[in-house]
């Protein structure tokens, strides 16, 4: 093995890939900078990309400001989406292999991931290092072990004596303090006490627990509502996964199921549109709030609310894939500069003649249609630039 | 965490039209509604973010449309 990794070394200074302090420059990845510069534009990501920054960051070493900063947003990003895992894969290397000024700060927010998973009831997989092993600590163990950990790595923040870091740092420890918090809550201060303090309540808002994959499977039999209403009709012929975290930039944006439906829920229209969504939740929204409502009327709306929710945050998953297919086409169409007398000629294909009118006319219809006429377009843009080029040469 | 595992499985039986909601105990019932609650404001706040990322992407394919312009 030692001597594969000195093979492989020497391979590397050989052909100049190394950086000022051994590792492979992030340059010979410009992967990595597609993927980021897409992610600043968008704010979002594919879980193709994020596999490609997770093998990347595993084997590279990394020194600018601007990569750190992209890391941190990234896995906040991931944080706020409930994906801990990919989060904590993420930071795990670059609290390896970042320059040392940025790596006790991914050290720090290694602590966070693992409380914000912990505060959620989320297990992750920690990775198993022969040279350090990550013990996969419960909630007090990983607050009293670590705490001294936490302690060390701000120290050596502060003595790099950057602003930013130790502003972003200072932050990172503010969010561990509140996760601290809300598990103390939870679980009592010590291993011992371990029974939940006050149950329900506020504990619970505060850790916002979420509902996995409720399934609304269908019933022979239509069950009734509080006031006598029918909850849901079903067909039994129709079954409807409901999955909470399906968000269609997370996961593979191809994967659709073939035989997903909708079950109507008193009245509602078979096909959901995030506009039939959204009236009907500001309907049921106006109903939860009525005075006169007793307890299991107040649960039966928040359920078919909450169900309604689910519903909607799958439209606009689809919404959000749907643009950023649009957005990747259009790049290509317009990734290069096209002059107006090229885009004239677009719709005509010989002549310089067409009035501007017209052609913008042509222009609008052409981008209202542009799936149908995709390739027209694209031929069209091409005799474009070939008529310009042509002039340009006289 | 065995009390919450509980609960969800009640609400999973209630949608499922498994068991009416008027068959529960009235405290059961209030411990449900501060779940659901706490469920609503988390679905709140990822459609907030989810419709913020659409506009964010509208915007850039707005700015390729008016390129042309």
């Amino acid at each position: 093995m030692m001597l594969l990794y000195t093979i492989y070394y020497e391979v590397l200074v050989y052909l100049g890939a190394q950086t000022s302090y051994g590792g492979i420059m992030i340059e010979k990845y410009p992967e990595f900078y597609k993927i980021k510069e897409m992610f600043e534009r968008t704010g979002t990501i594919t879980v193709d990309e994020i596999r490609k920054i997770q093998k990347i960051t595993e084997m590279v070493h990394m020194e600018k400001e601007e990569d750190w900063y992209f890391i941190d947003n990234l896995t906040n990003y991931l944080m706020d989406n409930k994906n801990y895992q990919d989060a904590f894969f993420i930071l795990n290397n670059c609290a390896k292999k970042f320059k040392s000024k940025y790596r006790d700060f991914f050290g720090i927010k290694l602590t966070l991931v693992r409380i914000k998973a912990l505060v959620e009831d989320k297990k992750i997989e920690l990775q198993i290092n022969p040279n350090h092993d990550a013990k996969s600590y419960d909630h007090y163990e990983l607050l009293e072990n670590g705490w001294s950990f936490l302690e060390s790595h701000l120290e050596s923040i502060i003595k790099k004596q950057d602003a930013r870091l130790i502003n972003r740092a200072q932050e990172v420890m503010n969010e561990i303090m509140m996760g601290k918090g809300i598990l103390e809550e939870r679980f009592g201060r010590t291993a011992e006490d371990q029974k939940p303090k006050n149950g329900y309540g506020e504990a619970i808002l505060d850790a916002g627990v979420i509902i996995e994959d409720i399934t609304f499977e269908s019933g022979s039999d239509s069950s009734k509502g509080p006031a006598g209403d029918v909850v849901a009709e079903t067909d039994s012929t129709k079954k409807v996964d409901s999955v909470v975290n399906g968000d269609g930039v997370m996961s593979d944006d191809k994967k659709r199921r073939d035989d997903e439906t909708v079950v109507p829920i008193e009245g509602m229209p078979e096909e959901l549109t995030l506009e039939t969504v959204t009236e009907q939740l500001e309907l049921l929204e106006g109903e939860l709030v009525n005075p006169l409502n007793d307890v299991y009327t107040h649960l039966y709306i928040l359920l078919k609310i909450v169900k309604l929710q689910y519903d909607k945050i799958k439209l606009l998953d689809a919404e959000i894939v749907k643009k950023r297919e649009e957005l990747e086409k259009l790049e290509r169409i317009f990734g290069d500069e096209v002059s107006l007398a090229g885009l004239e000629l677009l719709t005509n294909g010989d002549t310089l003649s067409r009035k501007k009118a017209d052609t913008q006319a042509d222009i609008d219809f052409l981008i209202r249609n542009k799936d149908e006429h995709f390739e027209e377009f694209i031929q069209n843009k091409k005799k474009a630039q070939e008529a310009i080029d042509a002039l340009d040469r006289g | 965490m065995e009390i919450l595992e509980k609960d969800m499985e009640t609400i999973k039986k209630v949608i499922n039209n498994e068991i009416d909601i008027k068959d529960l105990p009235e405290e059961e019932v209030k411990r449900l509604i501060t779940l659901c609650e706490a469920q609503k404001l988390n679905m709140e706040k990822r459609i907030v973010e989810k419709e913020e990322k659409i506009t964010r992407l509208e915007s850039e394919i707005e700015k390729y449309k008016n390129s042309i312009n």
